[in-house]
Protein backbone atom coordinates (compact mmCIF):
# COMPACT_ATOMS: atom_id res chain seq x y z
CA UNK A 1 0.00 0.00 0.00
CA UNK A 2 1.52 3.54 -0.97
CA UNK A 3 1.84 5.69 1.84
CA UNK A 4 -0.26 8.77 1.16
CA UNK A 5 1.10 12.66 0.83
CA UNK A 6 4.79 10.84 0.45
CA UNK A 7 5.38 12.32 -3.18
CA UNK A 8 6.16 10.90 -6.57
CA UNK A 9 7.13 13.70 -8.57
CA UNK A 10 9.01 16.54 -7.29
CA UNK A 11 10.12 19.41 -9.62
CA UNK A 12 12.39 22.01 -7.84
CA UNK A 13 12.98 25.44 -9.34
CA UNK A 14 12.89 23.48 -12.87
CA UNK A 15 14.26 25.40 -15.47
CA UNK A 16 13.91 24.15 -19.56
CA UNK A 17 15.40 26.22 -22.41
CA UNK A 18 15.36 24.74 -26.01
CA UNK A 19 18.03 26.65 -28.73
CA UNK A 20 15.73 27.23 -31.58
CA UNK A 21 18.51 28.73 -34.65
CA UNK A 22 19.73 31.57 -32.04
CA UNK A 23 16.88 32.06 -30.32
CA UNK A 24 16.86 30.27 -26.95
CA UNK A 25 13.00 29.21 -25.85
CA UNK A 26 12.23 28.83 -22.43
CA UNK A 27 9.34 25.95 -22.07
CA UNK A 28 9.51 26.11 -18.40
CA UNK A 29 10.74 29.28 -16.02
CA UNK A 30 11.80 27.90 -12.49
CA UNK A 31 8.83 26.00 -12.18
CA UNK A 32 7.82 23.77 -8.78
CA UNK A 33 5.70 21.57 -7.33
CA UNK A 34 5.49 17.69 -5.66
CA UNK A 35 2.46 15.11 -6.82
CA UNK A 36 1.93 12.95 -4.22
CA UNK A 37 2.03 8.97 -4.36
CA UNK A 38 -1.44 7.87 -6.02
CA UNK A 39 -2.45 10.92 -7.37
CA UNK A 40 -4.08 11.78 -10.68
CA UNK A 41 -3.25 15.09 -11.24
CA UNK A 42 -3.97 17.08 -14.60
CA UNK A 43 -1.66 19.57 -16.40
CA UNK A 44 -3.71 22.36 -17.93
CA UNK A 45 -2.54 25.22 -19.95
CA UNK A 46 -2.66 26.11 -23.97
CA UNK A 47 -0.51 24.65 -26.14
CA UNK A 48 3.12 25.80 -26.07
CA UNK A 49 2.78 26.26 -21.85
CA UNK A 50 5.01 23.40 -21.07
CA UNK A 51 2.57 20.72 -20.51
CA UNK A 52 4.64 18.10 -23.24
CA UNK A 53 7.64 19.45 -21.52
CA UNK A 54 7.27 18.28 -17.72
CA UNK A 55 5.87 15.07 -19.31
CA UNK A 56 8.76 14.61 -20.94
CA UNK A 57 10.85 15.60 -18.00
CA UNK A 58 9.39 13.22 -15.68
CA UNK A 59 9.47 10.23 -18.17
CA UNK A 60 13.41 11.09 -18.27
CA UNK A 61 13.19 11.53 -21.78
CA UNK A 62 14.44 15.63 -21.67
CA UNK A 63 16.61 17.06 -18.65
CA UNK A 64 16.15 20.07 -17.43
CA UNK A 65 18.66 23.07 -18.05
CA UNK A 66 18.60 24.30 -14.47
CA UNK A 67 16.84 22.68 -11.52
CA UNK A 68 16.15 18.85 -10.81
CA UNK A 69 13.38 16.66 -11.35
CA UNK A 70 12.70 13.73 -8.88
CA UNK A 71 10.62 10.98 -9.64
CA UNK A 72 9.73 7.95 -7.54
CA UNK A 73 12.66 9.39 -5.37
CA UNK A 74 15.01 9.35 -8.32
CA UNK A 75 16.96 12.05 -9.21
CA UNK A 76 16.84 11.84 -12.97
CA UNK A 77 19.84 14.02 -14.09
CA UNK A 78 22.21 11.74 -11.95
CA UNK A 79 21.01 8.70 -13.60
CA UNK A 80 24.18 6.49 -15.51
CA UNK A 81 22.53 5.21 -19.21
CA UNK A 82 21.87 2.04 -18.42
CA UNK A 83 19.84 3.50 -15.14
CA UNK A 84 18.09 5.65 -17.33
CA UNK A 85 16.74 3.01 -19.43
CA UNK A 86 15.61 0.89 -16.28
CA UNK A 87 14.10 3.67 -14.68
CA UNK A 88 12.29 4.84 -18.19
CA UNK A 89 11.37 0.91 -18.70
CA UNK A 90 10.27 -0.04 -15.08
CA UNK A 91 9.17 3.45 -13.40
CA UNK A 92 7.27 5.26 -15.87
CA UNK A 93 4.89 4.21 -18.78
CA UNK A 94 4.31 7.05 -21.44
CA UNK A 95 1.23 7.04 -23.61
CA UNK A 96 1.68 9.56 -26.36
CA UNK A 97 -0.01 12.16 -28.14
CA UNK A 98 0.55 11.27 -31.27
CA UNK A 99 2.27 8.19 -32.88
CA UNK A 100 0.65 5.79 -30.14
CA UNK A 101 1.36 2.48 -32.08
CA UNK A 102 4.19 1.34 -34.50
CA UNK A 103 2.39 0.73 -36.99
CA UNK A 104 3.85 -2.58 -38.67
CA UNK A 105 3.39 -4.31 -35.43
CA UNK A 106 -0.16 -5.99 -33.43
CA UNK A 107 -1.47 -4.60 -30.30
CA UNK A 108 0.04 -7.81 -28.65
CA UNK A 109 3.03 -6.40 -30.01
CA UNK A 110 2.93 -3.29 -29.50
CA UNK A 111 1.95 -3.62 -25.71
CA UNK A 112 4.90 -5.83 -25.38
CA UNK A 113 7.77 -3.60 -26.09
CA UNK A 114 8.31 -2.75 -22.34
CA UNK A 115 8.91 -6.12 -21.60
CA UNK A 116 11.13 -6.94 -24.04
CA UNK A 117 14.58 -5.79 -21.95
CA UNK A 118 12.85 -7.36 -18.86
CA UNK A 119 14.10 -11.11 -18.27
CA UNK A 120 11.21 -13.40 -17.19
CA UNK A 121 9.74 -16.43 -18.94
CA UNK A 122 7.80 -15.43 -22.21
CA UNK A 123 4.51 -17.41 -21.03
CA UNK A 124 5.17 -15.03 -18.24
CA UNK A 125 4.98 -12.21 -20.61
CA UNK A 126 2.18 -13.36 -22.65
CA UNK A 127 0.09 -13.31 -19.43
CA UNK A 128 0.94 -9.68 -18.56
CA UNK A 129 0.56 -8.55 -21.88
CA UNK A 130 -3.27 -10.03 -22.21
CA UNK A 131 -4.18 -8.77 -18.71
CA UNK A 132 -3.50 -5.05 -19.58
CA UNK A 133 -4.96 -5.71 -23.07
CA UNK A 134 -8.04 -7.27 -21.10
CA UNK A 135 -7.68 -4.47 -18.76
CA UNK A 136 -8.60 -2.02 -21.39
CA UNK A 137 -10.91 -4.14 -22.89
CA UNK A 138 -9.54 -5.54 -26.24
CA UNK A 139 -9.07 -8.86 -25.95
CA UNK A 140 -10.85 -9.55 -29.03
CA UNK A 141 -8.38 -7.45 -30.84
CA UNK A 142 -5.11 -7.94 -29.70
CA UNK A 143 -4.07 -9.70 -33.13
CA UNK A 144 -5.02 -6.23 -34.81
CA UNK A 145 -2.81 -4.23 -36.68
CA UNK A 146 -3.38 -0.42 -35.33
CA UNK A 147 -4.39 0.38 -38.84
CA UNK A 148 -7.63 -1.78 -38.31
CA UNK A 149 -8.88 -0.25 -34.36
CA UNK A 150 -10.92 2.61 -33.97
CA UNK A 151 -9.40 6.03 -32.61
CA UNK A 152 -10.32 5.09 -29.41
CA UNK A 153 -8.98 1.49 -29.43
CA UNK A 154 -5.74 2.79 -30.93
CA UNK A 155 -5.79 5.03 -27.33
CA UNK A 156 -6.53 2.15 -25.19
CA UNK A 157 -3.95 -0.12 -26.27
CA UNK A 158 -1.28 2.91 -26.10
CA UNK A 159 -2.34 2.76 -22.51
CA UNK A 160 -2.27 -1.03 -22.09
CA UNK A 161 1.42 -0.27 -23.32
CA UNK A 162 2.22 2.29 -20.93
CA UNK A 163 0.69 -0.36 -17.86
CA UNK A 164 2.13 -3.75 -18.77
CA UNK A 165 5.24 -2.92 -17.42
CA UNK A 166 3.21 -1.75 -13.77
CA UNK A 167 4.86 1.29 -13.39
CA UNK A 168 4.45 3.77 -10.39
CA UNK A 169 4.42 6.80 -12.81
CA UNK A 170 1.63 6.85 -15.47
CA UNK A 171 2.34 10.14 -17.97
CA UNK A 172 -0.42 10.45 -20.41
CA UNK A 173 -0.28 13.22 -23.12
CA UNK A 174 -4.00 14.44 -24.22
CA UNK A 175 -4.83 11.09 -23.66
CA UNK A 176 -8.83 12.28 -24.81
CA UNK A 177 -7.62 14.98 -27.34
CA UNK A 178 -9.23 13.42 -30.71
CA UNK A 179 -11.98 11.09 -29.11
CA UNK A 180 -15.56 11.70 -28.83
CA UNK A 181 -17.25 11.94 -25.04
CA UNK A 182 -17.70 8.79 -24.53
CA UNK A 183 -14.36 7.13 -25.41
CA UNK A 184 -13.03 9.94 -23.28
CA UNK A 185 -14.34 9.21 -20.39
CA UNK A 186 -13.47 5.76 -21.24
CA UNK A 187 -10.15 6.16 -21.61
CA UNK A 188 -10.37 8.62 -18.45
CA UNK A 189 -11.71 5.67 -16.06
CA UNK A 190 -9.04 3.93 -17.04
CA UNK A 191 -6.64 6.05 -16.17
CA UNK A 192 -8.39 7.36 -12.98
CA UNK A 193 -8.78 3.02 -11.46
CA UNK A 194 -4.79 2.59 -12.29
CA UNK A 195 -4.65 6.10 -10.04
CA UNK A 196 -7.73 4.67 -7.02
CA UNK A 197 -7.50 0.67 -7.08
CA UNK A 198 -3.68 0.34 -7.63
CA UNK A 199 -1.94 3.77 -6.20
CA UNK A 200 -0.01 4.75 -9.23
CA UNK A 201 0.88 8.03 -9.64
CA UNK A 202 -0.71 9.61 -13.11
CA UNK A 203 0.18 12.80 -14.60
CA UNK A 204 -2.19 13.69 -17.35
CA UNK A 205 -1.40 16.89 -20.18
CA UNK A 206 -4.70 17.66 -21.31
CA UNK A 207 -6.89 21.03 -22.88
CA UNK A 208 -10.44 18.78 -21.69
CA UNK A 209 -12.43 19.76 -18.99
CA UNK A 210 -13.79 16.23 -19.02
CA UNK A 211 -10.28 15.21 -17.17
CA UNK A 212 -10.68 17.53 -14.29
CA UNK A 213 -13.65 15.79 -12.79
CA UNK A 214 -11.47 12.73 -12.06
CA UNK A 215 -8.08 14.63 -11.03
CA UNK A 216 -7.16 14.72 -7.65
CA UNK A 217 -5.05 17.81 -9.05
CA UNK A 218 -4.92 20.46 -11.34
CA UNK A 219 -1.19 22.61 -12.34
CA UNK A 220 -2.20 25.31 -14.42
CA UNK A 221 0.09 26.75 -16.49
CA UNK A 222 0.73 29.62 -18.79
CA UNK A 223 3.97 30.63 -21.01
CA UNK A 224 5.89 27.86 -19.16
CA UNK A 225 5.13 28.99 -15.34
CA UNK A 226 2.64 27.69 -13.28
CA UNK A 227 -0.02 30.16 -12.88
CA UNK A 228 -2.68 28.41 -10.09
CA UNK A 229 -2.63 24.93 -8.52
CA UNK A 230 -5.78 23.05 -7.45
CA UNK A 231 -6.25 20.44 -4.78
CA UNK A 232 -4.65 18.87 -2.07
CA UNK A 233 -2.52 15.98 -3.58
CA UNK A 234 -0.24 18.43 -5.56
CA UNK A 235 1.55 21.64 -3.98
CA UNK A 236 3.71 24.02 -5.84
CA UNK A 237 4.87 27.56 -6.39
CA UNK A 238 1.49 28.98 -8.04
CA UNK A 239 1.33 32.62 -8.37
CA UNK B 1 -7.47 -6.76 -43.57
CA UNK B 2 -5.33 -3.83 -44.15
CA UNK B 3 -1.38 -4.40 -44.64
CA UNK B 4 1.20 -3.83 -42.51
CA UNK B 5 2.16 -0.58 -43.14
CA UNK B 6 6.32 -0.67 -43.92
CA UNK B 7 7.56 2.77 -44.66
CA UNK B 8 11.23 0.76 -45.64
CA UNK B 9 9.03 -1.20 -48.49
CA UNK B 10 8.94 1.85 -50.26
CA UNK B 11 12.46 1.64 -51.06
CA UNK B 12 12.93 -1.82 -51.41
CA UNK B 13 10.87 -0.92 -54.78
CA UNK B 14 13.23 1.67 -55.74
CA UNK B 15 16.05 -0.48 -55.75
CA UNK B 16 14.27 -3.02 -57.25
CA UNK B 17 13.56 -1.06 -60.44
CA UNK B 18 17.07 0.17 -60.51
CA UNK B 19 18.50 -3.17 -60.63
CA UNK B 20 16.35 -4.06 -63.18
CA UNK B 21 17.62 -1.23 -65.63
CA UNK B 22 20.65 -2.64 -64.85
CA UNK B 23 20.20 -5.96 -65.75
CA UNK B 24 18.10 -4.67 -68.74
CA UNK B 25 21.33 -2.45 -69.76
CA UNK B 26 23.47 -5.36 -69.79
CA UNK B 27 21.13 -8.03 -71.69
CA UNK B 28 20.86 -5.03 -74.41
CA UNK B 29 24.59 -4.87 -75.27
CA UNK B 30 24.47 -8.69 -75.07
CA UNK B 31 21.69 -9.22 -77.45
CA UNK B 32 22.76 -6.35 -79.86
CA UNK B 33 26.08 -7.87 -79.64
CA UNK B 34 24.32 -11.11 -80.82
CA UNK B 35 22.40 -9.95 -83.36
CA UNK B 36 25.74 -8.70 -85.33
CA UNK B 37 26.53 -11.47 -87.77
CA UNK B 38 29.62 -12.85 -87.19
CA UNK B 39 31.47 -11.82 -90.41
CA UNK B 40 30.18 -8.02 -89.46
CA UNK B 41 32.01 -8.17 -86.19
CA UNK B 42 35.26 -7.97 -87.63
CA UNK B 43 34.47 -4.91 -89.52
CA UNK B 44 32.26 -3.42 -86.78
CA UNK B 45 34.43 -3.56 -83.49
CA UNK B 46 34.51 -0.01 -82.74
CA UNK B 47 31.17 0.29 -82.64
CA UNK B 48 30.68 -2.81 -81.11
CA UNK B 49 32.91 -1.44 -78.71
CA UNK B 50 31.05 1.88 -78.69
CA UNK B 51 27.72 -0.09 -77.77
CA UNK B 52 29.13 -1.83 -74.65
CA UNK B 53 30.82 1.57 -73.68
CA UNK B 54 27.40 3.12 -73.55
CA UNK B 55 25.98 0.26 -71.65
CA UNK B 56 28.08 0.11 -69.11
CA UNK B 57 27.90 3.77 -68.37
CA UNK B 58 24.47 3.12 -69.08
CA UNK B 59 24.00 0.49 -65.90
CA UNK B 60 26.54 2.24 -64.00
CA UNK B 61 24.35 5.89 -64.18
CA UNK B 62 21.22 3.33 -63.37
CA UNK B 63 23.44 2.14 -60.20
CA UNK B 64 24.01 5.78 -58.90
CA UNK B 65 20.61 6.88 -59.50
CA UNK B 66 18.69 4.29 -57.93
CA UNK B 67 20.93 4.90 -54.85
CA UNK B 68 20.26 8.73 -55.14
CA UNK B 69 16.63 7.76 -55.03
CA UNK B 70 16.58 5.02 -52.59
CA UNK B 71 18.72 7.59 -50.34
CA UNK B 72 15.55 10.10 -51.15
CA UNK B 73 12.97 7.54 -50.28
CA UNK B 74 14.65 6.36 -46.90
CA UNK B 75 15.27 10.80 -46.48
CA UNK B 76 10.88 10.81 -47.09
CA UNK B 77 10.41 7.64 -44.43
CA UNK B 78 12.46 9.03 -41.88
CA UNK B 79 9.59 10.68 -39.51
CA UNK B 80 8.01 7.63 -39.33
CA UNK B 81 10.64 5.40 -38.54
CA UNK B 82 12.16 7.57 -36.07
CA UNK B 83 8.69 7.59 -34.45
CA UNK B 84 8.90 4.23 -34.03
CA UNK B 85 12.58 4.38 -32.70
CA UNK B 86 11.56 7.06 -30.25
CA UNK B 87 8.73 4.53 -28.62
CA UNK B 88 11.47 2.05 -28.43
CA UNK B 89 13.29 4.79 -26.31
CA UNK B 90 10.85 5.76 -24.36
CA UNK B 91 9.92 2.55 -23.34
CA UNK B 92 13.30 1.77 -21.95
CA UNK B 93 14.77 -0.31 -25.13
CA UNK B 94 18.87 -0.03 -25.07
CA UNK B 95 19.95 1.86 -28.01
CA UNK B 96 21.21 -1.28 -30.01
CA UNK B 97 17.81 -3.24 -29.20
CA UNK B 98 15.84 -0.88 -30.70
CA UNK B 99 18.43 -0.36 -33.83
CA UNK B 100 17.89 -4.49 -33.88
CA UNK B 101 14.28 -4.46 -33.65
CA UNK B 102 13.91 -1.94 -36.62
CA UNK B 103 16.24 -3.73 -38.87
CA UNK B 104 14.73 -7.04 -37.79
CA UNK B 105 10.89 -5.33 -38.26
CA UNK B 106 10.84 -2.96 -40.48
CA UNK B 107 13.28 -3.23 -43.28
CA UNK B 108 13.79 -7.18 -43.03
CA UNK B 109 11.46 -6.67 -46.69
CA UNK B 110 13.68 -4.44 -48.34
CA UNK B 111 16.84 -6.36 -46.89
CA UNK B 112 15.04 -9.68 -48.16
CA UNK B 113 13.80 -7.60 -51.77
CA UNK B 114 18.31 -6.77 -52.01
CA UNK B 115 19.02 -10.30 -51.49
CA UNK B 116 16.73 -11.48 -54.06
CA UNK B 117 17.06 -9.03 -56.90
CA UNK B 118 21.33 -9.58 -56.07
CA UNK B 119 20.38 -13.65 -56.43
CA UNK B 120 17.95 -13.15 -59.81
CA UNK B 121 20.41 -10.40 -61.43
CA UNK B 122 23.52 -12.62 -60.83
CA UNK B 123 21.78 -16.05 -62.04
CA UNK B 124 20.77 -13.80 -64.98
CA UNK B 125 24.83 -12.32 -65.68
CA UNK B 126 25.96 -16.23 -64.90
CA UNK B 127 23.31 -17.57 -67.96
CA UNK B 128 24.14 -14.74 -70.39
CA UNK B 129 27.52 -14.76 -69.62
CA UNK B 130 27.84 -10.98 -68.19
CA UNK B 131 29.52 -9.17 -65.35
CA UNK B 132 27.38 -9.55 -61.70
CA UNK B 133 29.26 -7.24 -60.38
CA UNK B 134 27.94 -4.21 -60.62
CA UNK B 135 24.33 -5.07 -59.46
CA UNK B 136 25.91 -6.94 -56.92
CA UNK B 137 27.84 -3.99 -55.76
CA UNK B 138 24.21 -1.82 -56.22
CA UNK B 139 22.73 -4.48 -53.92
CA UNK B 140 25.98 -4.44 -50.89
CA UNK B 141 25.64 -0.23 -51.36
CA UNK B 142 21.77 -0.05 -51.00
CA UNK B 143 21.56 -2.90 -47.80
CA UNK B 144 24.90 -0.88 -46.29
CA UNK B 145 23.29 2.97 -46.72
CA UNK B 146 19.73 1.59 -45.40
CA UNK B 147 21.72 -0.02 -42.24
CA UNK B 148 23.45 2.95 -41.72
CA UNK B 149 21.27 4.76 -42.35
CA UNK B 150 18.42 3.46 -39.25
CA UNK B 151 22.22 3.48 -37.29
CA UNK B 152 21.80 7.44 -38.09
CA UNK B 153 18.15 7.86 -37.11
CA UNK B 154 18.87 5.61 -33.85
CA UNK B 155 21.84 7.24 -33.12
CA UNK B 156 20.06 10.62 -33.04
CA UNK B 157 17.15 9.72 -31.07
CA UNK B 158 19.06 8.25 -28.25
CA UNK B 159 21.55 11.22 -28.01
CA UNK B 160 18.65 13.70 -28.71
CA UNK B 161 18.03 16.26 -26.06
CA UNK B 162 14.64 16.64 -26.83
CA UNK B 163 11.65 13.89 -27.37
CA UNK B 164 9.23 14.04 -30.17
CA UNK B 165 7.46 11.04 -30.34
CA UNK B 166 4.63 13.02 -28.99
CA UNK B 167 4.62 14.81 -32.76
CA UNK B 168 7.30 17.11 -32.12
CA UNK B 169 5.09 19.54 -30.49
CA UNK B 170 5.47 21.10 -26.76
CA UNK B 171 2.39 21.86 -25.30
Amino acid sequence: MTALNEPAIVFESVTKSYKKKEETVTALDCVSFTVDKGALVAIVGPSGSGKTTILNLTAALDFPTQGSVTVAGVGISKLAKEDLQKFRNETVGVIFQQFFLIDHLTVFENVMIPLIPRSMPSAEKSKRILGAIAQVGLESKSGRLPSELSGGEVQRAAIARGIVGDPSVLLADEPTGNLDVKRGLEIMDILAMESKEKGKTVLVATHDLRVLDKADGIIYLEDGRIAKIEGNRVKGNGR
Amino acid sequence: MAGRRRPLRAVSVVFAGFVTLIVLAQLSVHFFADAIPKHLVSENEAVLASIQRTSTELAFVSGALGLVFAGAVLIITRPRVAADIDIYRATGLPALSAYARVVRSDSVRPLEWVVLATALTALVDAHFGLDALLPVGLAVAFAALMLAWLAFLTYVSFSHAAFEGGGGRSG
